[in-house]
């Protein structure tokens, strides 16, 4: 597997690449070519699961077809298009009624058996070891199965978890719940779903992009060369290189030996070491982001931003909407909408009881253990409290919400990075006994407080890399000059070690 | 929004800037790190370097010997305290220790066709220090291999030039750091040099060696300090490497047609390295594919090798050491004798005699290696 902060990445894989995709000059060949990259790209980790991407791929686009054409009334598109419609609800005119119910019918099957296998394919790699364990542990406890204490025998399995299985699953899923409710047209062909499935900047860790979002970079895919996309990517790409190999692997060199010794901590420590994640997760992912969003500008299809500098965020629900937001939009839209607008009308308690249930699945999401449904709980807990005291809340000083917000998101990630519920104890123990006195300021602390008052400045107070306007067009010698440096640190950087991105386990 | 031409010219600009001077910023340092060659790893010799050239040294040593030795040892740095002048008083056979820092079996097949064809020796014997790691499927040929050509023109070329991963490599940052320690050493000169090599090619670990005469040498505090790196080694490895099992082949055919005695051995690592290999890489797995193939060669081959792997498999002293894999003087002479002994055992119309009933020479030596115990 090679990785976006790989040499071997961006001073060959890449490259290459892209000067094929620009030598090819019709659409069909540079979707081929992006799809077959994309491939091989997964096949450098494990070639077994690109089948199962490919299959995947394959149900969702045939599933979306089936269901676009059994769409029967006609309706406004998103994009101006008239078009079918895809709602199967009220108003049917009752001359075509009989065979429109068949249609109905037929996409309300077609859709469900996509998402079916979607989730059923997530669940059993993701999810299956922790049902297992977990119903073999506690049914017996509740009198099912043979005998208390006994278990009820589910074979733990040797799963490998596929990469990228997380991401790619939730795009499928809104793709053919888009094309159903109407909000998009399906791809063109397969190599275009394909390309859109199978894109090397997303494929692995996002950002999660819905279907219409890149369907007019996907149609315009055989365009020229356009200097600003490259011009643009180039910041991009260099900044994401710069936030995960200079600040976040440093932060994670510095506190790793921190949270596997956790059990040395003093309270202190502890929240140095706490913070120093939060600043390592939020620069890891949104490094890999913004590495993501700049390569998809050098082949010209433009991915959404997924990160809006969520540390300057007032209240927790701010604070989501500016983190893995294309997350938090799938989640909206699918989950949160849906919830909130089932039933008789919008009820306070059924917004409250959407935002726990939301919340809990986001951080199910996240992997298959306690403290990842417990991570979600968190959250759901906390909007609920937000919606619960927002007008007081609301009153306090911007900065006073700034950090209390931030204090959550700390302690949510503290949840997040524990590996089992004793070391989430163990460390919220230490992080509110107010004990242990003062640590030993040895050089490896110092450079941990430097990384973090880095880290804080660059997150408090300068703007996030989609905020940066990429146009100094009359220093452009010089923001050359600066990018050139910081990517070449950036390669020296990389000599310490390859790090995975910290999302890739998800 | 429309983009004006000036815009696009900017652009453009921007792009030739940052392609150019990101190539310049790389080449500038790769250069530098070329020309200070921190590591002995590119052959230029304008600075000294931090890391000595066992390789080259060794070479230049046998060169200067006044007489063609009878034996060779051939090793990594974990052979080196194999001491020449006791088995000279064991085997009545002249010795030279050629084994050399960071050795892959490919280091020890360039060696000896180097001492065969390039300078003329005729070997009767040849004793091999066999690291697990020095048949590694990870590991790449040495860099000081590739640098020392004279050595590196006998072996088999990779496909893709070695010199372009030496490169790569030295884009990162401790190898600037040394870089910069070149460089700083040359402005405020050297540290004293931590070991050196005897006429016969022994190691001779000066630094520690003082250390223990001292009584200030912390074996606890080495084995800490080396055994991250030592760990490293093995950390990739996955099986016993085929192209790295065809040099030995290779050495033993030499041999064969030589009609040279072969005495090979598994060399000590510290137990406290030996329970994190075990913990952390395949060592054991490695270690059994490595006897296994050893066995199956003795029916093609004859030749004699004991596992000594670790102390209690020779009698030596657990503690019998400098660092995680660097055994001192009194076990390297355990493993000589019992070397010696079951090679003798296993051929006795052909055994390894000490040309004298009791020779001493090597006694003033013995002692002196065997004083600084590391106990």
């Amino acid at each position: 597997m090679i990785l976006f902060n790989s040499l071997a990445f961006i001073f060959l894989f890449l490259p290459l690449t892209l000067a094929v995709f620009w030598l090819l000059r019709t659409k069909k060949l540079r979707y081929a070519w992006v799809v077959v990259m994309g491939y091989f790209f997964y096949c450098l980790w494990d070639y077994r699961f690109a089948l199962l991407l490919l299959g995947s791929a394959l149900l969702n686009f045939l599933m979306a077809k089936y269901i676009y054409r059994h769409s029967l009334r006609k309706q406004k598109h998103n994009d101006g298009n008239d078009d079918d419609e895809r709602n199967c609800g009220k108003g049917f005119k009752s001359e075509r009624l009989k065979s429109e119910r068949s249609g109905c019918l037929k996409r309300n099957i077609a859709i469900a058996f996509a998402i079916t296998i979607d989730l059923a394919l997530l669940g059993f790699f993701k999810y299956y070891n922790f049902a297992a364990g977990m119903a073999n542990s506690l049914l017996p406890l509740l009198g099912i199965g043979p005998g208390a204490g006994a278990g009820l025998g589910l074979p733990i399995l040797n799963i490998i978890l596929p990469l990228g299985i997380s991401f790619y699953t939730f795009q499928s899923i809104s793709y053919i719940i888009d094309v159903y409710s109407g909000k998009t047209r399906p791809a063109g062909s397969f190599l275009e779903f394909m390309c859109y499935i199978s894109f090397i900047p997303q494929i692995l860790s996002g950002p999660i992009v819905r279907y219409d979002e890149m369907r007019p970079s996907l149609e315009a895919i055989d365009n020229s060369p356009d200097s600003s996309k490259f011009y643009k990517g180039i910041n991009l790409f260099v900044l994401g290189l710069a936030k995960k190999v200079i600040i976040a692997d440093t932060i994670s060199a510095l506190i790793s030996p921190m949270i596997i010794g956790h059990s040395s901590l003093t309270t202190i420590t502890a929240w140095i070491a706490a913070i120093g994640y939060a600043f390592q997760l939020y620069f890891d992912f949104s490094g890999y982001t913004d590495m993501a969003l700049g390569i998809g500008c050098f082949f010209a299809l433009e991915l959404p931003k997924n990160f809006n500098s969520p540390y300057k965020a007032l209240n927790i629900s701010d604070f989501w909407r500016r983190w893995h937001m294309s997350l938090t939009r799938w989640v909206n839209d699918y989950l949160f909408l849906p919830l909130t607008l089932s039933g008789k009308g919008i009820t306070k308690p059924k917004i409250l009881i959407a935002s726990l249930l939301t919340m809990l699945i986001l951080g199910v999401w996240h992997g298959a253990g306690w403290t990842f449904m417990l991570f979600g709980l968190y959250h759901g807990i906390m909007l609920v409290l937000y919606q619960l005291t927002k007008k007081g809340y609301d009153k306090l000083p911007a900065l006073v919400r700034r950090i209390l917000t931030f204090i959550i998101v700390v302690v949510g990630f503290v949840i997040f990075r524990s590996d089992s519920i004793a070391m989430l104890i163990d460390l919220l123990g230490r992080m509110f006994s107010f004990t242990g006195g003062m640590p030993f300021f040895n050089l490896r602390l110092v450079l941990l407080l430097a990384a973090l008052v880095i880290s804080s400045i660059l997150s408090f107070f300068f703007k996030n890399t989609n905020e940066i306007e990429y146009h100094f067009y009359a220093r452009s010698w010089a923001l050359a000059i600066v990018m050139a440096f910081i990517f070449v640190i950036c390669v020296i950087a990389m000599g310490r070690a390859e790090v995975a991105f910290l999302y890739y386990q998800f | 929004m429309s983009i004006t031409r000036a815009e696009k010219k900017h652009e453009k600009r921007f792009l030739c800037l940052f392609l150019i001077s990101s190539a310049i910023m790389i080449l500038l340092i790769i250069s530098a790190n070329i020309i200070i060659n921190p590591r002995s790893e590119f052959g230029t010799t304008i600075f000294k370097p931090l890391i000595r050239h066992a390789r080259s040294e060794k070479i230049e040593m046998m060169k200067a010997l006044p007489e063609r030795p009878e034996l060779i040892v051939l090793g990594s740095s974990n052979s080196m305290k194999l001491n020449c002048s006791l088995i000279t008083s064991l085997t009545g056979e002249s010795c030279f220790n050629a084994a050399v820092d960071a050795a892959r079996i490919e280091d020890y097949y360039a060696l000896l066709s180097y001492i065969i064809e390039d300078l003329g020796f005729k070997p009767k014997t040849l004793i091999l220090g066999l690291n697990i790691e020095a048949f590694s499927d990870s590991l790449e040929i040495d860099p000081r291999l590739i640098s020392e050509k004279r050595l590196y023109s006998k072996i088999e070329k990779p496909i893709l030039p070695p010199e372009i991963g030496i490169i790569i490599d030295s884009m990162s940052p401790y190898y600037l750091i040394d870089s910069f320690t070149v460089l700083k050493y040359t402005l405020v000169g050297y540290p004293a040099e931590s070991s050196h090599y005897e006429k016969d090619g022994q190691g001779v670990y000066d630094q520690w060696d003082s250390e223990i005469a001292a009584g200030n040498f912390s074996l606890e505090e080495e084995l800490g300090a080396s055994i991250n790196n030592f760990v490293a080694r093995l950390r990739y490895m996955n099986a016993v490497s085929h192209e790295r099992k065809a040099y030995l082949e290779k050495i033993l055919d030499t041999a064969k047609n030589g009609e040279m005695k072969v005495l090979m051995f598994i060399p000590t690592t510290h137990s406290s390295g030996i329970e994190v290999l075990k913990k952390e890489t395949k060592y054991s797995e490695m270690r059994d594919e490595l006897k296994r193939y050893l066995e199956g060669l003795k029916e093609e081959y004859d030749f004699t090798y004991i596992d000594a792997s670790e102390a209690s498999l020779y009698g030596g002293n657990p503690d019998g050491f400098y660092d995680v894999s660097h055994i001192n003087g009194k076990n390297a002479e355990m493993i000589i004798r019992k070397m010696i002994a079951q090679y003798n055992e296993e051929h006795p119309q052909n055994q390894l005699m000490p040309k004298t009933p009791i020779d001493t020479s090597y006694s003033t030596t013995v002692t002196r290696l065997a004083s600084p115990e590391v106990v």
